[in-house]
Order: C-alpha cells, then structure tokens, then sequence
C-alpha cells in the first residue's frame, strides 16, 4: 500500500479521465483518490443498499470496498469501467461480509408485525391501482421487502434486487458478478423462484391459526 | 394453459414485464386453479416489494469521503509497523553483536587510559655522558666501545712498553 500525499498537479483532478484518476492515486495522489470517491460513492452505496437496508452496514460496506478498491488499484487496467470496477468490488465485499459474519438476519419472515399485516391485507384486497398509498406504506413495504429478501442467499438477493428491482440489464450484473450473461439469467430464474416461495410462505404464514393468536 | 406453464412464466422474467397478454392469460388461469393463483398473487407481492424495497436509496453521508481517507491511513500505520517488527527479526540479531562490540570496544579505551603510569619523560637537555646517562645504559656494551679485557691488554701493553 502506497502512502498517500498531497502535493500540485499539472492536470485538473476534476477533469481527469477515470483512468488517469486511478494511475495518480496508484502514485499515492489523495486529491485523485478523492476524487474517485467523489465520483463513485454513490454507485457503491447503491449497490450495498441492494445487500444492507440499515445505513450503519451499507456505510460500513462502502468503506470497506473502497479500501479494497485502494489497496487493488494496480489490479486495475482499464479494459472495462472504473465504475463496473468498483461496482464489482462492493458486490463481493457485500456477499464476503454475509458469508463470513454469518450474522442472524435483521428480520425474517417469522417476524411479521401487525403493520406487515396490515400491508399484506391492503395487497391481498385487490385494489392495487395505488401500489402504496403513501411513503409510510412504503416504508412498511421496504421493511417487509427485507424479511423476506433474508430468505435469500447474497447472491440471490443481489440478482434479483438489480434485475427485478432496479430494472439494472443483464449485462451489467454480469459484469458486475463477474459471470457470464446465461448465469446471471439462470440465476435470476432461481432466485425469482425462491424469492416468490418465500412470498407464498409468508402468506401462510400469515394465514396460519398460531399467527393469528400472536 | 397448464399450472407448470403459468408457475414457468413467472419465474422466468420480472413481473413487471409480463406483457397485458401474458397477465389477462394469467389473471384467466387462476380463476380456475388455486395454485397458480398463490403463486401469481406472491409473485405479484414479491414485485411490488421489490420495487419499495429499491426505492428506499442510502445517502452518501456528508463526511464519507474524509472517513475513507483517514482510514486508508490508519492501515498504512498499521501496515508499517509489522514491516518494521519483521526488519528487526531479520537484522537484530546482527544489529545487537555491534552495538554489543561497540560497548566493550569503547570500555577497553576508557579502562586502559585510566590504568596506564605515566611514561617518564627524558630531558631534552640530556647529555648522552651524564652520570645518570652512564647509569641507565650501565648494561649496555656499545659497538664502537671495548670490552673491559680488551681495555686491560691495552692497559698492560703499555705498562710493558714503558718498563722495557
């Protein structure tokens, strides 16, 4: 790991191709890693918010990955983006910190609240012409969305956030993930499978007579 | 339309792009057949959950950017302090025998200063035929200087010439 410094540059950072930005930081440069930063943070909490829901772990994955990311810039050639580059990083990074936290689930599906319910109920009504009513109903959805997306393995959570979720194309989880185009369609087949079974499991769930007594 | 073709369809692509063809065929199925009709309905939920769930961005906190920094920092710290501790491993040994050398070397030349008498100091004046001259090199016998038998033949050889 090079030390980093900050010293003049003869070139605007701010107008420096991305892979100019990674071969002064490579050198050390702050000023270019900073901007690297500037430039990606976004993308890179986006794809850890398809991991984590809680902001404390979307951060801390962030932080990680561009660690990571610092620490392999030499690994970088520039034969695909930068961007599809540090958007790989984060992915594993994310699915490394599942694996090996073996942390419990925030929440699954076992730990339906009355709000869930309540959501539930509005779905199963019929009237959907209105998706969810306000944003504290979409809240409730976003926190359910979790229970049951714990479900899943990381990386079928990561598949089918992007392409079901976020409407990212094929190609790019492929270059995120790394695999090829038919993986990640086949993958997203199985995922969408699970994902769905769990969806069903948590209506029985809710339909269940130990359910309605709690 | 079969139950396995209705379950296929879904699992195949996003809800959401299910085509209005593809959804009346569906919605027309599971009038008929209640386990399409749980699995439309969960895929249909998993979509909608999908789609709040993705809604719900994480900001990038305002100071992000300087807490990356400074932690790539504190592990270049901590990163160089093993490389030092690996250095002193691999040179210590060697490093100790010469400050160990250094130490006695330096003892020897303060013990020996202190121990050593003065070395007594001839006169510049000093005359080679002084008494104290004589007695200092009474041991000597110089080259060019006779043995005393050679001095006592001498003697006698001249007594002789002078009684004949």
């Amino acid at each position: 790991m090079k030390p980093i410094r900050s010293d003049t540059l003869s070139i605007e950072i701010e107008q420096a191709s991305d892979l100019e930005l990674v071969n002064l930081a490579r050198d050390g440069d702050e000023r270019a890693f900073e901007e690297i930063l500037r430039r990606y943070s976004p993308k890179v909490f986006r794809v850890a918010g398809r991991f984590f829901h809680q902001q404390a772990a979307i951060e801390d994955a962030a932080q990680e990955a561009f660690l990571k990311a610092y620490t392999q810039l030499s690994s970088f050639e520039g034969r695909g983006s930068l961007e599809g580059w540090l958007g790989r990083i984060t992915a594993n990074q994310c699915i490394n910190m599942l694996r090996s936290a073996k942390r419990r689930p925030e929440s699954t599906v076992s730990d339906l609240t009355d709000r869930d319910d309540s959501w539930l109920d509005y779905q199963m009504s019929g009237d959907s012409t209105d998706r969810f009513q306000s944003s504290e109903r979409g809240r409730d959805a976003a926190d359910l969305a979790e229970k049951v997306l714990n479900e899943l393995s990381p990386e079928d959570r990561l598949v089918v956030m992007s392409i079901d979720g976020e409407q990212v194309p094929v190609k790019d989880v492929a270059e995120m993930t790394g695999w090829s185009e038919s993986k990640v369609k086949v993958r997203a087949f199985r995922a969408r499978r699970r994902l769905r079974e769990a969806v069903e499991k948590l209506l029985e769930h809710r339909r269940s007579p130990v359910h309605e007594k709690g | 339309m079969s139950n396995n073709h209705i379950i296929q369809m879904l699992d195949e692509r996003p809800f959401d792009n299910l085509s209005n063809y593809e959804v009346e065929r569906a919605e027309s199925h599971i009038r008929e057949c209640d386990e399409c009709r749980s699995a439309f309905d969960a895929a249909r939920i998993a979509s909608t959950l999908l789609t709040a769930r993705s809604r719900q961005t994480a900001e990038v906190p305002p100071f992000f950017n300087t807490r990356v920094l400074a932690a790539i920092r504190e592990r270049q710290l901590t990163a160089d302090g093993p490389a030092l501790l690996k250095l002193w491993r691999a040179a210590g040994a060697l490093i100790s025998a010469m400050a160990l050398v250094l130490v006695v070397l330096t003892g020897m030349t303060i013990f020996s200063r202190n121990s050593l008498a003065p070395v007594p100091q001839l006169s510049a004046s000093h005359n080679l035929y002084s008494a104290e001259y004589v007695v200092l090199r009474s041991g000597d016998v110089d080259e060019d200087e006779m043995a005393n038998d050679q001095v006592l033949d001498t003697v006698y050889d001249l007594e002789d010439d002078d009684g004949q």
